[in-house]
């Protein structure tokens, strides 16, 4: 599959159109205001933990064309399928429409879980911009309470497949429809209470738009929306253009597998530019996998990827249709793990794009020598399900923390999950489940090396307070960690093991399902770190000893891997210790390279080769 | 011989103070520069000031209350103490890791985690754990607390916090470990998390705890030396703090929990307003608050302030009680400035009161909003009795460099635009404490105040459909006035979760009553007689698996089946009004609060002497001023307010320049002064 840039958004706007500036900052304000209150909405009234604990929604606007005007950009065509069955003409005020379907949509959704509901805003008798609301949903059924999961392999095991459907006809509810769906969940009213959420944010942020087009003027809005996607557009292409040298980068990561105990997979992905067009070619990746980490990437998501690396550049612009501007033409290929055929599960794809999103930016480190984060380690789900005392089975679905990439400026962030997603506290695990939650800490060492540190990932224990239960660990980097860049080193790995420091100590596969528990037994998680940024004998003494004494470094690893000299009973650092340390060190290991993990390596072909020698297939 | 109250408001630029007359009503205000290194200084000074000015004599003065930053600018500024924090075992990162987020909208690649009030290094785990349910499931290791409490002595750590987990639900723990504290180290300052803020979420119970915590040692010193140079002074009176929640506490209270006085200064301006409210019998108002470098608004419906649970402030959430005023970081020192891609922008970055903008001369060198204002001849070259003298040719001169040039734009456009997007950024923070909760602001007049906010007021009710503006008589000291007529208040609060549809009522009863009773007992400490106590009692609820509760008003006293059916019905109608539907199933009760208060005997509002009889006479100047509807410069009529007696009506376009603020009245607008001096302005 193939997308090739459209340039409309460049060269189709003229300056004639202009808004006065001081117009736009005020539409462009409104926007911003009017997105996060339909996203308050969400997170005041949905039910299901994921949603209203974890956050894990968002609210976005997009043109008559379905080209976004403000939101998260992440590359989807969302109104694409939905056109397919109800035509731009039959589309009517009050509508609302409802799908989930990631093989329909090409990727617009990207597993089941996720849910979108969209509707459309009417001014002057015409459409002039869609509203949508999306959220992760609790249990659409399927194979196992949480739907989908390491186990699947195949989407049908993933929950109820919604393909476009018009839920809400010019205001009236499908009542036939909605009960059908509400009736394949095992949680009926958390599915219940989370869409209903979902449709009062879309509506209200149809009526939110539609006041800005009475305030603004029909002609206005439409001209500063364009005006702003071209403004974006136009911003990532001259960033890119600036950064990308000619010639061809490539990098592969890696998989630990794909969640049914088969063997790594890796992905391919392959920048050129000539002259002034660019191209990202994925066709080289392996094959789809049997379980459920295929990821269904589509041309859009790519381009987003890119765009979202140059708009750092100038955050003050919309993050818009024009992030997907920077890339000429993206190559993916139909079967591979990044463009999986049905009916492939796709349950745990964050695996791929995290890593995928890491490659975006170690493509980048070929071309700006290293200015890039290092990479990010996949941010883990455990599906914890317990049997209550009336048989019923309940699940707590867990967002945990991981560390991440240091950055050429900064250490890597310690225990964040991934952008706005939160926790569930403790405290409200323990009123809610039949769970304790008896340690959350940081794991020592586990930020890559670096100049600049890497993240720590995180230890969860969790106890079973029920009879009986099982669990799914949606958990990567447990063979593969991330990269470090620019000397800086890889990340600690991930690990889960079972009652630990008993006599029933048992490891358990990091990724995995149908896990059986019982009563008493406690399961530990660590968490993978990021990787570090440049050479660690590089980083501050000073700064090594601080991480000493707040337990992020333990003082082995600052001797082994920072060269610094710490005396263990007083913390205090051995400054001309440290100086010959670092000498040593120095003069053993010899100069660093681009990319570091298990070695330093500079070339895709370099690390391939030392892969295959020590992870045979 | 007559007594008084003095009410002393420190804020960013001015220390407002306002004497009042306790039998007479008689009220006088005063204005003195704040000393940020010192607060105290400039509250003496004004204090000593005002009581000479008037010939009053420190033994007369009864009441000192007083609104702060300082809590707030400790927290702000990151100027608090070394903190020791005890957690249990296993938990010694849940500062670190919070809620393992990054805030919405920040570009994770780029975004820097503050750093904790607290480092790993100075919290110690301590073996002990309490269940869900308050059920004690590993005792108290008394050895481990005192070694603890030995290491931060040793270590100079005076300020200690305590915060073990459910402790909502069994706070002996905590309460034990208090009393081993001190018994190891007797001059230590702890702050224990059940009474800081007894509700579920460890983290934000943590980090308010060690706010609390943080900012203690300095609070208490500063509230310390006010009350030995009162002494000095031989003020016989007590010192009251206004709180976060538009209530005052004894100066006591304020010093063990300084945390809950982190919105003291906007929240005298919330009661204030309330007071306006009813002079001019307005039900519904939204306070808006422009000053310096930020606006503070907040809803009042049915002349009663709105609520949050859910505040924060800087980098941290702080779960108090506090009324709802949003802040937003747009002022009149608010700059403005061009991106590269032709993005204009006003605020967050301020220039402050130092430099200031442009026009102070003081070697500002950004274009801000007063320097817009003033290039469209809103504001008058001499300001404050023509004791400062402003340039509002530099003014132009850097809006045409900065905003006009790069945008080609006319001057006059380019400063109208700057209004025109601060003004749009007020109305955000306004729709999100209205529209977001459900009211409509139409129903609602707009009470202007602070130095910036009636110049502001008529551009901002246009856009918000609102048709009636409220400007006091003296918009400068709003927040000072606000503490003479507040009550003393404060908030008790207690997670207890109950499930439908067996509630336990003879617990909701019993948490309820040992509410009430520290309640007044509190009350009581403070002097307020029995019969002046009013006690108020309200519940969180949400839909079963919900996460965000309501807080709704118990309907009658006692906890019985039908009381909280209609305390149901009630949270169902919320329900709907805040978020547009509601559903059939199952409700849960989440906390249960009480708030005590008792009316020590308001102050009310004066009326206004007269001034001359006919509104003609109080035109002092006349000069040209932008105005948006008539699409450039008018002649305009420019009033001397203290002469507009009662009655005096004025229409638009024109300007009413004060001591200590300007209200400017667009076209189409006409002004009525009522028998307070209340500037009660509407569309004509």
């Amino acid at each position: 599959m193939t997308r090739v840039r459209n340039n409309e958004q460049i060269t189709g706007w003229s300056s004639d159109d202009a808004v006065d500036p001081v117009t736009r900052q005020l539409i462009r304000g409104s926007l911003r205001a009017a997105k996060l209150e339909c996203e308050l909405i969400i997170e005041r009234t949905a039910m299901s933990a994921f949603i209203r604990e974890k956050k894990d929604y968002t609210v976005s606007f997009l043109d008559a064309q379905g080209h976004e005007i403000y939101g998260d950009t992440m590359g989807s065509d969302i109104m694409g399928c939905v056109w397919q069955y109800y035509p731009e003409n039959s589309i009517k005020q009050g509508d609302l429409y409802w799908y989930n379907d990631p093989y329909i949509s090409q990727g617009s959704i990207t597993h089941t879980s996720d849910m979108v509901f969209i509707s459309p805003v009417f001014h002057e008798g015409a459409i002039v911009a869609y509203c949508h609301s999306f959220a992760h949903f609790w249990d659409l059924g399927g194979a196992r309470p949480g739907s989908i999961g390491p186990a699947n392999t195949e989407i049908f095991h993933d929950g109820t497949l919604v393909p476009p459907i018009k839920i809400i006809d010019r205001g009236q509810i499908n009542e036939e429809a909605y009960r059908i769906i509400l009736r394949n969940s095992r949680y009926p009213d958390l599915l219940e209470g989370d869409s209903k959420a979902l449709m009062a944010a879309s509506q209200r942020a149809q009526e939110r738009l539609l006041e800005m087009f009475d305030r603004f003027g029909n002609q206005t809005m439409l001209a500063a929306i364009r005006q702003d996607q071209h403004d974006t557009g136009a911003m990532v292409r001259e960033k890119a253009l600036e950064i990308i040298p000619e010639g061809d980068y490539s990098v592969r990561d890696y998989l630990d597998h794909s969640g049914i105990g088969d063997h790594w997979y890796s992905f391919h992905l392959q920048l050129s530019r000539r002259g002034d067009h660019i191209v990202l070619d994925s066709t080289q990746s392996d094959d789809q996998a049997g379980g459920s980490i295929n990821f269904v990437a589509s041309p859009g998501a790519l381009g987003a990827y890119f765009g979202q690396h140059f708009h750092q550049y100038d955050p003050s612009l919309l993050s818009n249709h024009g992030l997907l501007e920077s890339i000429d033409e993206v190559h993916l290929r139909s079967g591979s793990i990044l463009l999986p055929e049905w009916p492939a599960a796709l349950g745990c794809r964050a695996h791929t794009f995290t890593k995928l999103k890491g490659a975006v930016r170690a493509v980048l480190a070929h071309a700006t020598e290293g200015q890039v984060m290092a990479g990010t380690a996949v941010y883990v789900i455990v599906y914890w399900r317990m049997k209550d005392d009336a048989g019923q089975w309940q699940l707590c679905t867990d967002g945990i923390a991981v560390g991440h990439g240091a950055r050429p400026f900064a250490d890597g962030l310690d225990a964040i999950y991934q952008r706005h997603n939160e926790n569930y506290p403790g405290e409200f695990m323990e009123m809610e489940y039949p769970l304790r939650m008896e340690r959350y800490a940081i794991v020592p060492d586990s930020g890559g090396p670096g100049k600049y540190r890497g993240g720590c990932g995180v230890i969860r224990d969790v106890r079973l307070l029920a009879d009986t239960g099982t669990f799914g660990l949606r958990v990567e980097n447990s063979i593969f960690p991330t990269w470090g860049v620019n000397g800086g080193m890889g990340g600690g790995t991930s690990r889960v093991v079972m009652n630990p420091g008993t006599r029933a100590e048992k490891e358990v596969q990091a990724f995995s399902d149908d896990n059986i528990w019982s009563k008493g037994d406690l399961v530990r998680i660590y968490t993978a770190g990021g990787g570090g940024w440049g050479d660690p004998l590089e980083r501050e003494p000073h700064l090594v000893n601080d991480d000493v004494r707040d337990g992020y470094v333990s003082l082995e690893a600052a001797l082994r891997d920072y060269g610094v000299v710490i005396d263990p009973a007083t913390l205090v650092t051995d400054e001309q210790g440290t100086e010959a340390k670092r000498e040593d060190i120095r003069t053993s290991r010899g100069p660093t390279k681009m990319f570091n993990r298990f070695n330093y390596f500079d070339t895709a072909d370099e690390e391939y080769q030392w892969i295959t020698e020590h992870f045979p297939r | 011989m007559d007594t008084y109250s003095v009410a002393v408001d420190v804020g960013g630029t001015f220390t407002d103070v306002v004497l009042c007359n306790l039998e007479t009503n008689q009220q006088s205000v005063f204005k003195t520069p704040s000393t940020p290194d010192d607060p105290s200084a400039g509250f003496l000074t004004g204090l000593q000031e005002i009581l000479a000015a008037n010939g009053v004599k420190p033994s007369q003065v009864k009441h000192v209350l007083h609104g702060t930053t300082i809590a707030t600018n400790a927290i702000l500024e990151n100027k608090g103490s070394r903190v020791g924090l005890m957690v249990p075992e296993g938990f010694r990162y849940v500062l670190e890791i919070g809620r393992h987020s990054t805030p919405r909208l920040v570009n994770p690649n780029s975004w820097i985690k503050p750093e904790r009030p607290v480092r790993p290094r100075d919290i110690e785990e301590i073996p002990e754990r309490v269940g869900s349910g308050g059920e004690v499931l590993v005792p108290l290791d008394e050895a481990a607390v005192r070694t603890a409490a030995r290491r931060f002595r040793d270590d100079g750590i005076s300020s200690v916090a305590v915060s073990f987990l459910h402790s909502y639900a069994n706070s002996d723990h905590e309460r034990r470990a208090l009393e081993l504290i001190l018994d190891e180290f007797p001059d230590a300052q702890v702050s224990i998390s059940s009474e800081v803020l007894a509700v579920f979420r460890e983290y934000e119970r943590t980090i308010t705890t060690v706010l609390n915590a943080y900012v203690m040692p300095r609070v208490s010193t500063y509230i310390g030396n006010l009350e030995q140079a009162l002494d000095r002074l031989k003020v016989d009176s007590t010192l009251s703090i206004m709180k976060s929640n538009g209530g005052i506490v004894g100066s006591g209270v304020a010093v063990r929990q300084p945390v809950h006085t982190a919105l003291s200064g906007p929240a005298a301006g919330v009661m204030a307003t309330l007071q306006i409210a009813e002079s001019t019998g307005v039900e519904n108002c939204i306070s808006f608050d422009m000053g310096g470098t930020s606006t503070d608004v907040a809803l009042i419906r049915e002349r009663r302030p709105a609520t949050n649970l859910s505040g924060s402030l800087g980098d941290w959430p702080i779960q108090l009680p506090m009324l709802d005023i949003v802040t937003i970081g747009c002022g009149g020192g608010s700059i403005a400035a061009v991106s590269g891609y032709g993005v204009l922008s006003v605020g967050p970055a301020s220039a402050g009161s130092v430099p200031g903008p442009v026009c102070y001369g003081k070697g500002g060198t950004a274009p801000t909003v007063t320097d817009a204002n003033i290039v469209l001849g809103r504001i008058n070259t001499e300001i404050a009795g023509g004791i400062l003298t402003l340039d509002a040719q530099a003014a132009a001169e850097v809006i045409q460099r900065d905003v006009a040039a790069p945008l080609g734009l006319d001057q006059e456009a380019a400063a109208s635009g700057i209004l025109k997007i601060a003004n749009n950024t007020m109305v955000g923070a306004i729709r999100n404490i209205s529209v977001e909760r459900g009211h409509d602001p139409k129903e609602f007049a707009l009470v202007a105040y602070g130095g910036a906010g009636p110049m502001h007021a008529i551009d901002v009710a246009k856009l918000l459909g609102i048709n009636q503006v409220v400007v006091p008589l003296n918009p400068g000291i709003a927040s000072a006035f606000g503490l003479l007529v507040a009550d003393f208040k404060n908030d008790y609060a207690r997670t207890f979760l109950q499930e439908a549809p067996d509630y336990d009522l003879d617990g909701i009863e019993r948490v309820y009553s040992e509410l009430e009773a520290e309640g007044r007992a509190w009350l009581n400490e403070e002097g307020v007689p029995q019969q002046a106590h009013i006690v108020s009692r309200s519940a969180d609820l949400r839909y079963a698996h919900q996460g965000s509760e309501v807080t709704v008003l118990l309907d009658g006293v006692a906890a019985t089946s039908e009381t909280l059916d209609a305390l149901i019905q009630e949270f169902h109608a919320q329900h709907r009004l805040l978020y547009g539907f509601a559903l059939d199933q199952p409700v849960e009760i989440v906390t249960l609060r009480v708030t005590v208060s008792g009316d020590v005997g308001s102050v009310a509002l004066p009326k206004k002497p007269g001034g001359t009889d006919s509104p003609e006479k109080a035109i002092r100047d006349r000069r040209q001023v932008y105005f948006d509807e008539a699409n450039g410069f008018v002649d305009c009529n420019i009033y001397s307010r203290d002469q507009l007696a009662p009655g005096a009506s004025i229409s638009g376009p024109a300007i009413l320049e004060g001591m200590d603020s300007t209200v400017v009245i667009n076209p189409g607008w006409a002004a009525l002064v009522d028998d307070y001096g209340n500037c009660m302005i509407r569309p004509e």
